[in-house]
């Protein structure tokens, strides 16, 4: 990663430009979204993290260079059941993770469900970020990272393994997001997090929120 | 026999111990890579089935506390006297008897021990405790159960001379303890007991274990150690049945040792009176606290300032080593420790702390003897003052929850007899103490459940099982408990055995959330904990745990918004604009009741609550939770308003639980009537709405039933009427409120309403429950008029549902004086009328050309007006509605269902006959080509063709030319898709009358449209028996009819699929534009032609449903079809519209880029008079039960298959003459007439 985040500059004193997106985390039940989320907006982790029902939403600021990129982040419910309120959390999304667990082959067979079903409902054009977690468990590893990597490739997503326990990639697979999102100057104000209850039509193509 | 008095003393009835868990090394990991369970939490799970086990010579255990560095103290019953302290003050041999009682007694409760699975594995003479009866009391036979077998704990258990030798031999961590080695024990005990002397009283450890370990080689190890103790002689001279007792005790070879339960029969039991050595000893007088169950005596205790950590550091037993000196000395990287273990020594406190229970008494004193057995019946109310202080404080306060205690106690062992005095004090408020029991109560649990769970499958491994396992170890973990393993186990088990039991339920995420209190109320008794959440699912969450269950919590949280605008008009608009809906936080409150949202000690006291009242108070639990807060909610934007959610501030819940009461005292039951949960009692008019159409409006709706209840209370409320004032003259709700208002009104942001009297009424009226009615039809008005109101933030606005308000029945709440001057006014008018029907009738049977069609009766049924209009039942000027329908028509219901038989009969037995066939071929074919089932179409057809740009004339092509166009067809225009299963079946209807060129243009786009979206259809033309007026409802009614009852079986090949299960009523002008709108019935009615090219593409108004309408049977039969009374072009679509509207049924569409026609030109037709169509349309409501397929009366002239449809040519009769004959007389509105252009 040639890009190196610049760090928070002193209250008042961020002149360039705000940004907002909205990022989606999908992934089956107990990966760690929560955790990761968690990790990113607080800095903590909690072992016993409770399990999401319906759905979870914080929002975190990074520093790319002179832009303040700000993330409204829905964590998802990761049970099957609760598949039918995805798209309700979807729409309109701009980024997306998709998490599994490196130690459980399943969950990876879930994210590349998700990773279908995104890229053939969400946002054209939405930045698909595929971690695999809980990358501290390495020794009991069953998802090979060739695997993964390779899948991440063909399907253009950016991938990384992360620990959200470790914080291991934290920051970084957020920022690597950031990166590849555009931040061209549009007159979008509003943040996209509202945009939940659209109704149908609402796909329209991938617009970036700057102001 | 014993008698009580507040003066005497009570000696102290408890005793502490304390002992450290073994600690995992720092660090150390489970496989999921987080920290291991600590074992003391492992051992506090365990020990909870010790405070279950009941035994008259067991202590009973109170209380497990666990503490920092795996420290947990043991608070158990405890007497000072033991079989220790006896033998010392004996100066003499303890007499034989006296010895043999005490053993049969410690043997009866090792073999209860046995049978609970448990061993005692501590059995030494301080161990066997003797009470103030002589009887005697086993003491500390938990710790080696709790700490699984010793395996949580680094310290060796058990007093090393009373060891059985196999102990010592065998690896403690491989190999648990059987019940024989405290036969051992006990042997030892008995024998020093009996010869009056110690064993090896002065040898070190080590040699205890030789000594112990020679024994192997001897061939009488009794005599041995009878020898060893220097009392052989004495030994030699005991009887020999006692001889041999001891021998089976103390005997190296386990085989041939005997355990408690064997031991008990031994027949030197049978020699000795020994029984009657005991003397139940009555101390004259008894501290009545004395008499209450221990449990509630510590409980008591402890809220009256008793700590036990207290009283232990008092006698020095918890010296708190400063931290430093517990750092290890040295640590290595993986996290090994070295240095400054735990002395070993320190482990296991072998002394035991008396606690002293004067604090209880001191604080009980001025009670009387009286308030320890009180009669229930007449139990003083509790002190007022009590009464009112905060519910914390009231369940720290030792005297209130004494009499709590004493109360309930008594209550709950009575139940369910004295149920009614349980819910009274329930309400008050529920002792902690009982929380448990009385829940259970609450929620009706009786009968055999611990038989009913027993005989549930719970380990049969399920699909659900890996998320039920990743759920329970994040379910509610900083409750020491419940993070044990012991409560995972239960827990899984609870949410199995529910989940076997309701096959028609499924695991959602959340269920175990709401497990959880349940388990840990009734922890030792999982079939309680089962039965509970049986019912309590029932209660409040009645299909919820549905695979589908979005229509159930979808209404849950639109009620929850409707509750919100009724009480909290300000917070609902500012939530609605801002786009906050509830779907947003509301899930998990209402699919786990809270229970995912709050720590557990919240959970308790707002279910304390919920359990008290009925299905519908979770929705003001999230109301007082919102107005809480409310100040926040308003001063925020959605962000922070989610924000706000996902991290839910404190709540103080006691507030909560008030206000919630609150709002459920001054809150109409019908408000928030939910279709979907589990009603003891339905009431007429429950507002009983699926929620596409509750999602439409914005207020509530309210029933008669409570507007009724609200006349009867003390409640302010108004009527406010909103239709025009010639209705609101004619007649009207007493006392209501007429404010005129017109629906386009509302098209006007910034309408307000003008100044007047009626006005002021409705402004110092704020505050009151606001019932907005108007007529029926005007039912969108009501919802503008709702919001308008809300927006205004008038508080409790609602309408009235499903009232007609011309009907007489909205006055059947006055008084019945009123009724009678009523009925009298009446009366003559009713007279009148009777006559002038009769007459009618008469004249119209005579005439010939009616008589078939027309059989008019004297229409009482409908005399729907209140005030007969003298016009109109006089003279034939007026258009008469009543003429049209047929009285008595027959019940719908009973319709349906005799249809429903025919074409299933028809069905059947044209089954019956193709599977005979079937077979026939079969055992030909069978032999030629295996038979390999199709598979399902795939769900999105795959090739489909998008949008099409189409002519709106008819095509140049002849018949043939289409025919060979359209491709191969099956008998009379049916045809499914060959190479795989059609997943739906269609049948399409479209009325007819001579325009041929239409219909093989529609014929040409509409079959390639369908194949394409691989369907399994037939089309049928309907067409009217020339030269009569055309009635195209009545056509496709009776073309419904006929193809239900006969022809309604789908593509006769595939037998098995049974009849139709959508029917599409097409237009023949309407060509579809666009192959993606699927010609299918989803789960509501679906009107296909939204975009039509004429209207510029789009919806000329809602309610439309004309061109292409899509419905499955059981809806067509719930509307009673189209009507029968639409005699020229037009106006039965519109009616069918309404319909709809009245049964609750949605109209749904596709998206309007995709429901796309084209309409073929053609010259209109000159439609049916306006004013007779409007007078249909606005009494369409009212009509629909008694005209349509149910009185329907039509002639099937022919059938006739041709290539690409079947046709059906009915008679359905012709227009009444007095309809023809009908003069447009009224003025008709404008806005209405646009309509009809
Ligand atoms: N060892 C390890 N454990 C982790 C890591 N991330 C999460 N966990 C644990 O995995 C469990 C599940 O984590 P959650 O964050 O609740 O998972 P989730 O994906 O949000 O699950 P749902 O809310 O059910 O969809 C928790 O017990 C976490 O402590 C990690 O990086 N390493
Ligand atoms: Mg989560």
């Amino acid at each position: 990663m040639a890009n190196r985040a610049v760090p928070q500059r002193p209250n008042g004193q961020t002149p360039g430009k705000i940004c907002q997106f909205k990022l989606v985390l999908l992934g089956e039940s107990s990966v760690g979204k929560s955790s990761l989320v968690l990790r990113f907006v607080k800095g903590q982790f909690h072992e016993y993290q409770e399990s999401t029902i319906g759905a979870a939403f914080l929002t975190q600021t990074i520093h790319l260079n002179d832009v303040a990129v700000k993330f409204e982040i829905w964590d998802t419910a990761g049970q099957e059941r609760y598949h039918s309120l995805a798209p309700m959390y979807y729409r309109g999304a701009q980024a997306a993770i998709v998490v599994y667990d490196i130690t459980n082959q399943d969950t990876f067979e879930r994210a590349k469900n998700w990773v279908k079903e995104l890229q053939r409902q969400a946002t054209p054009g939405i930045v698909i970020a595929l971690a695999g977690n809980k990358l501290d468990l390495n020794t009991m590893r069953s998802v090979q990272t060739d695997e993964s990597q390779t899948y991440a490739y063909e399907n253009g997503l950016l991938f990384m393994e992360t620990s959200a326990k470790t914080s291991a990639n934290v920051t970084e697979i957020f920022k690597a997001i950031a990166e590849k999102l555009p931040k061209n100057e549009t007159t979008n104000t509003a943040g996209q997090g509202r945009r939940l209850v659209e109704s149908e039509g609402a796909n329209k193509s991938l617009s970036s929120c700057c102001k | 026999m014993t008698c009580n008095c507040v003066d005497a003393p009570v000696p102290p009835l408890f005793g502490v111990q304390t002992l450290f868990a073994a600690q995992h090394t720092s660090e150390s990991c489970g496989a999921n890579g987080l920290p291991l369970t600590p074992n003391s939490i492992t051992i506090l799970g365990y020990a909870q089935k010790l405070k279950t086990l009941n035994h008259p010579n067991l202590v009973s255990h109170l209380d497990f506390i666990r503490k920092q560095h795996g420290r947990i103290i043991l608070v158990s019953q405890y007497f000072n006297r033991s079989l220790w302290t006896e033998s010392k003050n004996y100066s003499l041999l303890i007499p034989l008897e006296k010895v043999l009682s005490w053993t049969h007694r410690v043997l009866s409760a090792l073999s209860y021990l046995n049978d609970n699975g448990l061993v005692h594995r501590f059995l030494t003479p301080q161990y066997i405790l003797l009470d103030d009866e002589d009887n005697v009391k086993l003491f500390n036979y938990g710790i080696y159960y709790m700490t699984n077998s010793g395996k949580n704990i680094t310290f060796p258990i058990g007093k090393l001379k009373y060891t059985a030798p196999e102990v010592l031999v065998l690896d403690r961590a491989l190999n648990k303890s059987g019940p024989k080695t405290d036969s051992w024990s006990l042997g030892i005990i008995i024998l020093e007991l009996l010869l009056g002397a110690q064993l090896w009283p002065t040898l070190k450890l080590s040699q205890i274990i030789r000594k112990i370990l020679s024994l192997t080689h001897c061939t009488d190890v009794v005599m041995r150690l009878a020898r060893e103790m220097g009392r052989l002689t004495m030994y030699q001279s005991l009887p020999n049945e006692l001889k041999d007792f001891l021998s089976k005790c103390i005997c190296m070879d386990i085989t041939k040792r005997m355990c408690p339960k064997e031991l008990c029969d031994h027949k030197i039991f049978s020699l000795y009176e020994y029984s009657k050595i005991l003397t139940n000893k009555c101390y004259s007088c008894k501290h009545p606290l004395r008499q209450m169950k221990l449990n509630q005596v510590y409980y008591l205790w402890k809220l009256a300032g008793g700590d036990v950590e207290w009283a232990l550091k008092k006698k020095g037993l918890l010296r708190n080593e400063s931290s430093i000196l517990l750092i290890p000395r040295l640590i290595i990287l993986e996290g090994t420790l070295y240095g400054n273990a735990r002395n070993q020594s320190c482990l296991l406190d072998l002394q035991i702390i008396e606690l002293s229970l004067d604090l209880l008494v001191n604080r009980l004193q001025h009670l009387k003897i009286t308030d320890y057995d009180p009669l229930i019946d007449q139990i003083k109310e509790c002190d007022d003052t009590t009464d009112k202080l905060p519910l914390v404080i009231r369940e720290k306060d030792t005297e209130y929850q004494f009499h709590r205690i004493v109360l309930f106690d008594r209550l709950l062992s009575s139940y369910p007899f004295k149920l009614d005095k349980l819910l009274i004090e329930a309400k008050k408020d529920i002792p902690p103490y009982f929380r448990g029991e009385i829940w259970a109560c609450l929620l009706n649990v009786c009968g055999d459940t611990e038989n009913t769970y027993l005989s549930i499958d719970k380990e049969t491994a399920g699909v659900t099982d890996r998320q039920i396992e990743v759920d329970i170890p994040r379910c509610h973990q900083y409750n020491d408990l419940l993070s044990s393993s012991v409560a995972h186990k239960k827990l899984k088990r609870v949410l199995k055995a529910w989940l076997v039991s309701h096959p028609k339920y499924v695991y959602w995420q959340g269920l175990d959330s709401l497990c959880a209190p349940f388990v840990y109320l009734n922890f030792c008794k999982e079939h309680v904990a089962y039965a509970c959440l049986t019912a309590f699912v029932k209660k409040y969450l009645n299909d919820v745990f549905l695979r589908d269950n979005s229509a159930v919590i979808r209404e849950y949280l639109i009620k929850l918004f409707h509750l919100i605008a009724f009480h909290d008009p300000q917070l609902a608009n500012h939530l609605d604009d801002k786009g906050f809906i509830p779907d947003l936080f509301a899930i998990p409150w209402f699919l786990t009741m809270f229970s995912h949202v709050f720590p557990m000690h919240k959970i308790f006291h707002l279910w304390d609550k919920l359990l008290l009242g009925d299905s519908s108070y979770p929705l003001f639990v999230g109301l007082s939770i919102l107005s809480q807060l409310r100040s926040t909610l308003l001063n925020s934007g959605f962000n922070e308003c989610i924000l706000l959610f996902s991290d839910l501030p404190e709540v103080d819940i006691e507030k909560c639980v008030l206000e919630s009461s609150k709002f459920n005292d001054v809150t109409p039951r019908s408000i928030t009537f939910r279709k979907y949960e589990l009603r003891t009692e339905t009431r007429e008019h429950e507002p009983c709405l699926i929620y596409e159409v509750l999602q439409n409006e914005f207020s509530p709706r309210i029933s008669v039933y409570d507007l009724q209840e609200l006349k009867r209370s003390t409640h302010k409320f108004l009527v406010v009427d909103s239709r025009a004032q010639e209705y609101y003259i004619e007649k009207s709700i007493p006392g209501s409120l007429n404010i005129p208002i017109k629906e386009e009104d509302f098209a006007d942001e910034n309408f307000d309403l003008a100044p007047s009297p009626e006005l002021s009424t409705l402004v110092n009226n704020r505050g009151s429950v606001l019932i907005v009615v108007d007529n029926v039809y005007e039912l969108n008005k009501v919802k503008k008029f709702c919001r308008f109101l809300v927006k205004k933030e008038y508080p409790k606005v609602c309408n009235l549902h499903g009232v007609r308000v011309q009907r007489a029945r909205v006055f059947r709440y006055t008084p019945t004086a009123k009724i009678w001057a009523w009925t009298v006014k009446v009366l003559p008018f009713v007279l009148v009328l009777l006559v002038v029907f009769a007459m009618c009738f008469i004249a119209v049977t005579r005439a010939p050309a009616l008589q078939k069609r027309n059989s008019l009766k004297v229409n009482s049924l409908h005399v729907a007006k209140l005030k007969p209009d003298p016009a109109s039942s006089a003279q034939n000027k007026d258009f008469q509605l009543e003429r049209l329908l047929k009285s008595k028509p027959p019940n719908l219901h009973l319709f349906v269902t005799q249809l429903k038989n025919e074409a299933n009969g028809y069905c059947s037995g044209k089954l019956a006959e193709l599977q005979k066939n079937a077979e026939k071929s079969n055992v030909i074919s069978e032999r030629l080509e295996p038979c390999q089932p199709k598979p399902w179409c795939p769900k999105i057809p795959p090739v489909l063709y998008g949008a099409e740009k189409l002519d709106s004339v008819a095509v140049n092509m002849t018949e043939e030319e289409i025919v060979d166009a359209v491709g191969s067809m099956g008998v009379g225009g049916s045809w499914a898709p060959d190479d795989c299963k059609a997943r739906h079946s269609v049948c399409i209807i479209i009325p007819y009358r001579d325009r041929k060129d239409h219909l093989w243009t529609l014929l040409y786009r509409l079959i390639p449209v369908l194949k394409r979206q691989q369907l399994d259809f037939k089309i049928f033309v309907v067409e009217q028996v020339s030269n009569v007026t055309f009635n195209k409802g009545a056509i496709m009614n009776a073309a419904f009819l006929t193809i239900y009852r006969t022809y309604g079986l789908r593509g006769e090949g595939d037998w098995h699929k049974g009849l139709y299960g959508c029917y599409v009523f097409h237009d023949v002008d309407m060509l579809p534009e666009d192959d993606r709108n699927m010609y299918s019935c989803p789960e509501f009615p679906r009107h296909l032609s939204v975009a039509v090219n004429e209207f510029k593409y789009q919806l000329p108004y809602h309610k439309l449903v004309g061109g292409v309408f899509n419905i499955r049977p059981d809806h067509y039969f719930l509307v009673n079809g189209y009507s029968n009374l639409f005699w020229g072009w037009g106006g039965e679509d519109d009616d069918m519209g309404y319909r709809l509207e009245q049964v609750g049924l949605p109209i749904t569409r596709p998206p309007e880029r995709l429901a796309r026609y084209t309409m073929v030109k053609h010259v209109k037709r000159k439609p049916l008079a306006h004013a007779v169509r409007l007078k249909l349309v606005h009494t369409s409501q009212k009509r629909y039960r008694a005209d349509g397929l149910n009185t329907l009366k039509y002639e099937v002239f022919r059938v006739d298959t041709e290539k690409l449809y079947t046709r059906i040519l009915v008679g359905v009769g012709d227009m009444p003459e007095y309809v023809r004959s009908f003069e447009v007389a009224r003025r008709i509105t404008t806005v209405q007439n646009k309509r009809w252009k």
